[in-house]
């Protein structure tokens, strides 16, 4: 076996979950996890595996999404006022696919790097992992990781209030 | 003591502090009613944070047209379909030398005959170039391929290479055998040169054209799906044209209100597209033919200007506009490109997209 298929094989599966989590797309994830494994192909030795093919993998997240992001931000508001304005569907059938929405709002109302680091923390990697893929300094992610799930949690369960409210009034 | 800040506590509860640390936190804990409530908070901010990333997982497949196959499925598969091609291109552009110096040209039937059917096949050489846009981006591994190469293939496309002789598309690799009659006159063509530098040309024929064409073929770099935005209304595909180098396509998507309820779930705009593919698949099935015409004749020097239009924005930002002729769809591509090499690219990912859906169609 080769030194890029056990790295495949080790972590190509926290890699496109995390970044699955990311970008709500699937094949898009695995896109993604693809050409960051074809970049460590290109690389003669890497210190921490885990920390470095989870850097790589943000940064072309990244640099794809810096190439256009006006053009995005406008066209997230379109979809954002459809979603607003959609009629709400009977929920026995769609209750989870309302559930992955509201966490993905949840999820997008976080600043980039609190989601970052929450998402890579939600694949096993350490502190110092972590640090080293968001370059942070290793004290402060503590605090990133707090910050960020007491206001994905929060923001939440906001949206579930506010959706129990809907139904509530939708009912009477 | 001062109280545990919520930083410290996430760390502490993550196995994240030293053993020094660990011990002043849990013996702080033990004593501090206050600090025990803000560790039970934190337990549940991460046992409810981890459940709410859980729901991500259900994502959504990219919103991918029918015509676009997987791409691991391509490279096998793909890599013989291109050999099979680079052989018919082979016995398309037949030169027969007979008695003193004179030349016939000959064209084979039909580029489905894949076999040599010409026996003593000497083949221009030069038509190397104008093999590789097409044959590579039928599908060849994007790993082998060189800038180098690349950047050969697309001047010769784009007709601006000395050796354009032939460049001019084969239309065994098009799709269609409309081009029989050009063909000759290409053959003509490509005779005047032939008669000015004979020994040369015999030369280089005598190697076959297939093995060259299997280098360029390795050499072209396909274009290749980078990524899918969700985008309401259009659909976008990012194609990577070279490394780092990316093009968006906007393509019209017509949505049903049904299609837009399913997506107030927040989840995809997978109705929309399903709904979009059928149609694209019926148009595909009912006209093949019109479309290998069409297919034979728009590559060469470029669409009509009329259907097309350009636009730049300040800052580099170029898009091409134009109508889909197959689908009627507006389809603009945008990038940092100059509007010819716009006109490449657009070239190349139609190439790629009709060769995608005729795999698809042999599939089923």
């Amino acid at each position: 076996m080769t030194d890029v298929e056990r790295l495949f094989r080790t972590y190509n599966a926290a890699l496109v979950r995390y970044l699955t989590r990311r970008l709500g797309d699937r094949d898009w994830a695995e896109e993604v996890a693809q050409e960051t494994f074809v970049r460590a192909l290109r690389q003669t030795s890497i210190q921490n595996e885990r920390a470095w093919l989870f850097a790589v993998a943000t940064n072309l997240v990244r640099d794809e999404a810096r190439k256009d992001v006006r053009r995005r931000k406008h066209l997230a508001l379109l979809a954002e006022q459809e979603r607003e304005s959609a009629v709400e569907p009977e929920e026995t059938t769609l209750e989870r696919a309302q559930e992955a929405a509201m966490a993905r709002k949840a999820v997008d109302a976080l600043a980039e790097r609190d989601r970052l680091a929450l998402l890579m923390r939600e694949e096993g990697l350490d502190y110092n992992e972590i640090a080293e893929a968001l370059e942070l300094s290793p004290g402060s992610v503590g605090t990133t990781l707090s910050r960020a799930r007491r206001r994905l949690v929060e923001s939440y369960e906001a949206l579930q209030k506010s959706r129990e409210e809907r139904e509530k009034n939708a009912a009477s | 003591m001062q109280h545990l800040d919520e930083g410290t506590i996430h760390s502490w509860l993550d196995g994240a502090l030293n053993a020094e640390e660990a011990a002043r936190v849990e013996a702080h804990v033990k004593e501090c009613a206050q600090c025990q409530a803000a560790v039970a908070e934190a337990r549940g901010f991460i046992a409810a944070s981890s459940r709410i990333l859980t729901a991500l997982d259900n994502a959504p497949r990219g919103v991918i047209p029918a015509a676009v196959p997987k791409r691991r499925l391509d490279p096998i598969v793909w890599r013989i379909a291109a050999s099979v091609l680079v052989v018919a291109l082979g016995s398309v552009l037949v030169i027969r030398e007979r008695g003193i110096g004179e030349k016939i040209y000959t064209t084979t039937e039909s580029p489905d005959t894949v076999s040599a059917s010409a026996p003593p096949v000497t083949v221009l050489s030069n038509q190397k170039p104008a093999a590789a846009p097409q044959s590579a981006n039928a599908g060849s591994g994007k790993r082998e391929a060189g800038s180098v190469g690349q950047k050969r293939s697309q001047t010769a496309a784009m007709g601006t290479s000395p050796t354009r002789v032939t460049a001019p598309l084969p239309p065994s690799v098009m799709g269609g055998n409309a081009g029989t009659r050009q063909d000759l006159n290409k053959a003509a063509a490509a005779s005047q040169v032939a008669e000015q530098t004979p020994r040369r040309f015999e030369a280089a024929t005598g190697r076959g054209s297939v093995v060259s064409s299997l280098d360029a073929m390795a050499d072209e770099q396909p274009v290749r799906v980078v990524g899918r935005p969700r985008a309401l209304g259009e659909k976008l595909t990012l194609y990577e044209v070279a490394p780092g180098d990316t093009v968006m396509l906007a393509e019209q998507v017509e949505m049903e209100l049904q299609s837009v309820v399913v997506t107030g779930a927040g989840v995809s705009l997978q109705g929309a597209t399903a709904a979009a593919a059928p149609e694209a698949k019926r148009a595909a099935k009912l006209a093949p033919t019109q479309d290998t015409q069409r297919s034979a004749q728009a590559p060469a020097p470029g669409p009509p200007a009329a259907s097309v239009s350009f636009a730049q924005t300040p800052d580099g930002t170029a898009t091409l506009t134009w109508r889909d002729s197959a689908s009627g769809k507006v389809m603009r591509l945008s990038g940092h490109h100059t509007r010819a090499e716009l006109e490449e690219i657009r070239r190349r990912i139609e190439r790629a997209r009709t060769a995608a859906a005729d795999s698809v169609k042999k599939d089923r």
